[in-house]
């Protein structure tokens, strides 16, 4: 009697306990997801500052005015004193040749539709 | 509940005390009914005070409920970015706080808004005044959008919290400063568009506002954040213009040099690919930076591209030519008589500005004779002369994305006459823009099409309602595009003679000479208008309005740029082959290289001249 009365009471407490524990796991998880939104909001907000700040930063006039002034760096750049060799003998290219800063390769556009352009091709 | 029978009391006697088996079973069951009555009774009203709160009044006691713990705020949509064809940022919104008090709470020293006034530099008088007059209010706008500086300076200034506060808005900020700030406009304090794309694209650049649920405990304070994604925000992340930043720079540069060396009331540079209709760039002078709008000159608001007109001059020339071939009136081999400087039409004499006798078609536009396009326009007659200005898009807006465009002034054709034949081919009697005049050219440069330009790339994002606003979807689901309209107008192989023939001849050998580009065969032609003068009714002599439109490469024009000065003052030439051409050929050879459209002339020119800008 003892017996069955303890074992409904204990399932009846059981379940409650496990019903508040459901609930504020819930509440947890939902206060967290609250939290991440407001996080994305706020990192949203700074995103934007900063883009911004890189976008005035990089902008087109005053690149183009460095550019002007100071002229395009087509020196090499100064080489660390203690470049790694190539182990294995490498490709026979030295590290040098690899990282020297190069004139960028003039890529035009080809209009493919024009004769003459093949003609000269030819 | 049994009765106990006493052991003395055996006899048949009966005992009054002694209550039968039925008495005593009768009373238990009257308290286990009236016990059961009660119990019953109570379960009723518990049953029945149930159905009322989950059923008959379920509704509205939900909705107080929900009203004491939930409030609904409004989240004001983030107006989309702007950036260029490339993705570089034009625009953008951060967020910066606005300040308020509550003049109701606000009790404090004079002094203390002296230092407010200070902070923020404003009139602390009236600040005082305000927030005396507003005594009784709960809420007053002290400054909106503070820095970072100033939001910290008014913290330490240890307020009660009650009675000041801050509240987040959003900042348009432009990163490029000046750049297009005329095609980008501006957003003013309530985030409204005014002015260029801020405003004619306000409905793709705005978004709606959408709405976020907070949940609050019994003591008010806001224990989470409810997020509905049907009503968050509707918004673009961006709206992309056809603008190219760089060659909008170079557009700037030339016009900065024109401005110095020309010292002009007003110029403008378009710059446009000619084979879709986009606008690459397009500038104005004098201009202004959105970001510094304290000190902008009264006249710098006006995007000269599309806010003015003018009579388009020579400019207007070559439309009258590839008119007159499509009608059969003209061949290109044809010559006129151009009657050595001067030619009585009507009652009116012609003059040109050298001696010629005949002249091919080629050399009438080569050497703009007026009196050589006035016998073309003889040929023609006034309505097929309309018909040219109407087919070519005079007269009505092009159509393009921005706001304020004039239509130009193009009389209705029975008020033309004896004059308007002779004037009209002369690039007279009509007014333009600069935009109608290049979307124009940009007809005969791609073969006859008659292409809506175009400003707007396209938008990027998912709003809900973005097929209501007309944008076609590409095969990327998060970009949509505007609709692009082609009108015909003259056959490709009229376009395509008056291109590489009269207009390339205009820059190799006639007035258009100081655009020539050794990689690139030039097509252009000049313009030199007189302009109007209301005072004395008749054309000045001093007051011109120079311009040059070019483009390259001639057999498939990749660029197509035009200049307008108008009344150049110093110098002593005022033609648009000496005022605009170099501004526009610098424009035009930069943007060559740096959209690498292959030379179809020198390639060794083309690599001397990209080693000159390094």
């Amino acid at each position: 009697m003892f017996f069955r009365f303890g074992a409904g009471l204990f399932l009846v407490v059981l379940i409650s306990l496990l019903g508040i524990a459901i609930e504020k796991r819930n509440l947890d998880l939902r206060r967290d997801l609250s939290r991440q939104h407001y996080r994305m909001d706020v990192l949203r907000d700074e995103h934007a500052r900063l883009r911004l700040k890189c976008q005035q930063l990089a902008a087109v006039d005053r690149l183009f005015q460095t550019v002007e002034q100071d002229g395009t760096q087509l020196t090499h750049p100064t080489l660390p004193v203690t470049t790694p060799k190539p182990v294995d003998g490498g490709t026979g290219e030295s590290p040098s040749e690899e990282t020297e800063r190069r004139i960028p390769l003039l890529f035009f556009e080809r209009p493919l539709a024009d004769p003459r352009m093949r003609e000269t091709d030819e | 509940m049994t009765g106990h029978r006493s052991p003395g009391r055996q006899s048949g006697a009966t005992d009054p005390t002694v209550k039968s088996p039925r008495q005593s079973a009768r009373r238990p069951n009257w308290r286990m009914r009236f016990m059961a009555g009660v119990m019953t009774t109570l379960w009723i009203v518990v049953a029945a005070r149930l159905i009322q709160i989950q059923g008959l009044q379920s509704e509205e006691l939900s909705r107080v409920a929900t009203r004491q713990h939930q409030i609904e705020v409004e989240v004001p949509a983030r107006p989309a970015d702007i950036v260029d064809r490339n993705g570089r940022l034009l625009a953008t919104t951060v967020v910066t706080p606005s300040l308020f008090v509550n003049p109701s709470r606000l009790d404090v020293e004079p002094a203390f808004l002296q230092r407010l006034g200070e902070i923020l530099e404003l009139d602390a008088d009236q600040l005082a005044e305000q927030v005396q007059r507003y005594g009784d209010k709960q809420f007053l706008w002290v400054k909106r959008r503070l820095t970072d500086e100033e939001v910290e300076q008014v913290i330490a200034l240890d307020w009660p919290d009650s009675s000041y506060g801050f509240r987040d808005e959003f900042l348009r900020q432009y990163p490029q400063g000046r750049l297009a700030s005329h095609v980008l406009g501006l957003r003013n304090i309530d985030g409204d568009g005014a002015g260029g794309v801020e405003q004619s694209l306000n409905h793709l650049i705005q978004g709606k506002p959408g709405v976020r649920r907070l949940v609050r405990d019994a003591m008010g304070r806001i224990v989470e954040v409810s997020f509905d994604p049907r009503l968050e925000p509707q918004r673009f992340e961006t709206v992309q213009l056809t603008l190219d930043l760089p060659v909008q720079m170079f557009a700037e540069k030339a016009l900065d040099q024109v401005a110095l060396a020309w010292k002009p009331e007003a110029a403008c540079a378009v710059v446009m690919n000619p084979q879709t209709g986009e606008v690459l760039a397009m500038a104005s002078r004098p201009t202004y930076s959105p970001n510094d709008l304290a000190n902008v000159p009264a006249n710098a608001w006006r995007n000269q591209a599309i806010n003015i007109v003018y009579e388009p001059g020579s400019t207007f020339k070559p439309f009258v030519v590839a008119w007159a071939l499509q009608q059969g009136v003209l061949k290109p081999d044809d010559f006129f008589d151009c009657e050595m400087g001067e030619y009585q039409m009507g009652g009116r004499l012609l003059r040109d500005h050298h001696r010629y006798g005949k002249l091919s078609v080629t050399d009438i536009l080569v050497k703009s004779s007026n009196i050589g396009m006035a016998k073309i326009g003889q040929r023609l007659q006034n309505a097929a002369l309309y018909d040219a200005t109407v087919t070519f898009g005079f007269g009505r807006p092009t159509g393009i994305d921005l706001p304020g465009e004039l239509s130009g002034l193009l009389r209705p054709l029975k008020d033309w006459n004896g004059y308007s034949t002779g004037s009209i081919p002369m690039g007279q009697e009509l007014a333009v823009t600069p935009l109608q005049l290049i979307t124009a050219h940009a007809a005969l440069a791609n073969g006859g099409r008659l292409i809506t330009p175009r400003i707007l790339y396209g938008v990027e994002g998912n709003r809900a309602d973005r097929d209501s606003l007309f944008l076609t979807s590409t095969k990327d689901p998060d970009i949509a595009v505007p609709a692009t309209i082609v009108t015909g107008t003259v056959p490709e192989e009229i376009a395509e003679w008056v291109v590489e023939e009269p207009m390339v001849q205009v820059v190799e050998r006639g007035t258009g000479h100081r655009a020539q580009l050794a990689p690139w065969t030039v097509f252009g032609k000049t313009g030199t208008a007189q302009k109007f003068d209301p005072q004395t009714g008749t054309y000045s002599e001093t007051k011109y309005t120079s311009s040059f439109i070019c483009g390259a490469p001639a057999n498939h024009p990749k660029v197509l740029v035009l200049v307008v000065v108008d009344e150049p003052k110093s110098g002593e030439t005022h033609g648009g082959g000496m005022v605009a051409a170099p501004a526009a050929a610098e424009i035009l050879q930069r943007t060559l290289v740096y959209l690498r459209v292959y030379p179809d002339r020198d390639n060794r020119a083309a690599a001397a001249i990209i080693q000159s800008y390094r």
